[in-house]
């Protein structure tokens, strides 16, 4: 059983491998011992209940929390755990929080510009307040992906809950990521919104790794091709949706309590 | 059309004073016109980035301090208050400000080296907020005792004075008041539209979303420190100007200008003027500098009475500051952009 799920844990050739994190939050073993490799493309969800770690695997990646031990791989060369926030975006690797992170008094196009610009080598930008032709092209097709084209002269902070979330996954893609990593990105949306992230996810899978924190059993059914379950702060299982709900253990820990 | 009224106003009101006011009154207007500097450059760092600094009268002093060895040195060979300490020869660090390049060049590049001196540390540890304001406050202190302390090098509490003229004018001279004005305003316009072609540019951009989500801009790449040092430096390079500028105006410079009260008098100026907006802290600082001279000329007591209630209301109904609320009404906003 031990071996069959270190099996699947592993995948050939990963865009990121996790070796033995651990997240120790003052004696509290937020990750225990993570192994696990993510595939370049491709649409992986984790679920687990409440303090299981789901958040705490995404923040040890980007940066946000420091790991106490193991080594987080990024594309088989280099080791990302315990860098700076800054510097991991620049592996490539991008995130989307819980809640709407954008600049609220800004306008949606001036986000995406600010969003867009970090992947200018050349600091005399900085002194320049105008964008190429090239650059507003990037910028609108991205808002045009997301439904966001009509609203981009409007400030930010007057969206709606759902255009917030798109707007900020809008900026986390604008820069091509090649790991992009998302927290329950459809928590308070409506049924329509909540489909057309779906949709938008599974086709930024198709060509970056989308890592997706989801409690939503439903969109989880719908759109995962493969699921992880994890559980104080350990991995459970992964494997397709049907395939992990008739896992006995998973039925016990999590969606057994759920029913 | 409108625009050219606009600055045709400007032009008459700018021109006004030297008509109109005395000598004593016209120098000052020019010192509030210093404060309106100075303002900028508080409000570059606080509106505009979200970092409030309780101490940049350390800033202005470094600036004025440079400006005061030179008019020193110009007046006596050995200052006065080194042969009342019984030193005899020039120390060496006092030596190039007799030139005028150099002490010119000082006036902006001592705040930038305190401003770096304290900015990298602090930003780069991820200092934030309170925190910062309040070492923002002890490093002004500490910069006041240590200029106390070093009576024979800094002329001690007292601060340097005595100058005998700027540019071939003794000092009060008439022209040289009106000279001083004319610079002043040259200043102040000139630093007014930087500030405003620099918050348009990416790099503005930059600076107002590190105040309105720093973490979000970490987590897009932005090394938010660097930005964070530089504005500091901006800003502590406006202040030295400043300081450069209220010397030869008032005619001493004293560590009296590096009280915490000094540099708090700042924040509030910007923040009854109108926070992050760019004509802001010039209201604030003239409007408040001039309710301050009428208060304390007629009843001088009860001015400080006054200030505190004068904040605590301004704060209460007009959060955005005078401006900051004129800006929200219609007429304010077509008569100044369109």
């Amino acid at each position: 059983m031990i071996n069959e799920l270190q099996r699947l844990l592993r995948v050939p050739n990963p865009i990121i491998s996790l070796r033995d994190v651990e997240v120790d939050f003052d004696g509290y073993k937020a990750l225990n011992n993570i192994n696990i490799d993510f595939p370049f493309k491709g649409v992986q969800f984790v679920i687990g209940p409440n303090g299981a770690g789901k958040t705490t695997i995404l923040d040890a990646i980007c940066g946000r929390v420091k790991t106490s031990k193991g080594k987080i791989i990024y594309k088989g060369a280099s080791e990302i755990q315990n860098r700076n926030p800054e510097d991991i975006v620049h592996f490539g690797v991008s995130r989307k929080f819980q809640n709407p992170t954008i600049f609220n008094t800004q306008t949606v196009f001036e986000n995406m510009k600010l969003a867009l610009l970090i992947g200018k080598s050349n600091l005399w930008y900085l002194f320049n307040s105008k964008i190429t032709k090239e650059q507003q092209d990037t910028i609108e097709s991205t808002l045009l992906k997301l439904n966001l084209l009509d609203v981009k002269n409007k400030v930010s902070g007057a969206l709606s809950h759902g255009q917030k979330q798109w707007l900020e996954i809008a900026m986390s893609i604008i820069n091509k990521p090649e790991l992009l990593l998302v927290d329950e990105p459809i928590a308070g949306m409506s049924p329509s919104e909540r489909d057309k992230t779906g949709e938008l996810l599974t086709q930024i899978g198709a060509d970056h790794t989308v890592f997706v924190v989801e409690h939503d059993m439903k969109f989880v059914s719908r759109f995962s091709s493969s699921v992880v379950v994890m559980h104080e702060g350990r991995i459970i299982d992964r494997g397709t949706f049907d395939k992990i709900v008739n896992n006995e253990r998973v039925i016990e820990i999590y969606l057994g309590r759920q029913n | 059309m409108k625009q050219k009224i606009i600055y045709a106003i400007l032009i008459i009101a700018i021109i006004l004073p030297v008509l109109l006011l005395s000598d004593f009154r016209l120098s000052i207007l020019s010192k509030f016109l210093v404060f309106s500097i100075v303002a900028i450059s508080v409000n570059l760092l606080w509106g505009y980035t979200g970092i409030l600094s309780l101490g940049h009268g350390a800033y202005f002093a470094l600036g004025g301090y440079a400006m005061a060895m030179y008019l020193k040195l110009q007046s006596q060979p050995l200052p006065d208050f080194m042969e009342w300490s019984g030193i005899e020869t020039l120390p060496w660090f006092w030596k190039p400000f007799q030139y005028v390049p150099f002490a010119l060049v000082m006036v902006v590049v001592l705040p930038v080296a305190l401003a770096l001196l304290v900015g990298i540390p602090l930003f780069k540890s991820g200092t934030k907020g309170v925190y910062f304001t309040i070492i923002s406050q002890a490093i002004t202190l500490i910069m006041s005792i240590l200029f106390i302390g070093q009576q024979g090098f800094t002329g001690g509490s007292n601060g340097i004075t005595g100058f005998k003229g700027v540019l071939g004018y003794a000092l009060g001279d008439p022209t040289l008041t009106k000279i001083l004005y004319g610079l002043v305003v040259i200043v102040l316009i000139g630093i007014y539209f930087i500030s405003k072609f620099m918050l348009n540019t990416h790099g503005g951009t930059i600076i107002q979303a590190i105040r309105d989500r720093e973490t979000r801009l970490r987590f897009l790449g932005y090394k938010t420190h660097t930005f964070k040092v530089i504005t500091l430096a901006t800003s502590a390079a406006i202040c030295g100007i400043a300081g450069a500028l209220f010397v030869p105006i008032v005619g001493i410079i004293s560590p009296s200008i590096m009280s915490v009260l000094m540099s708090t008098e700042f924040v509030i100026w910007v923040a009854i003027g109108g926070r992050a907006t760019l004509l802001g802290p010039i209201v604030g600082a003239l409007t408040i500098n001039y309710a301050k001279t009428i208060f304390s000329e007629s009843l001088p007591e009860y001015w400080w009475y006054f200030y505190g209630f004068l904040f605590i209301t301004a704060t209460l109904i007009i959060p955005k500051g005078i401006v900051g609320s004129l800006l929200k009404k219609k007429w304010f906003k077509n008569v100044l952009l369109k």
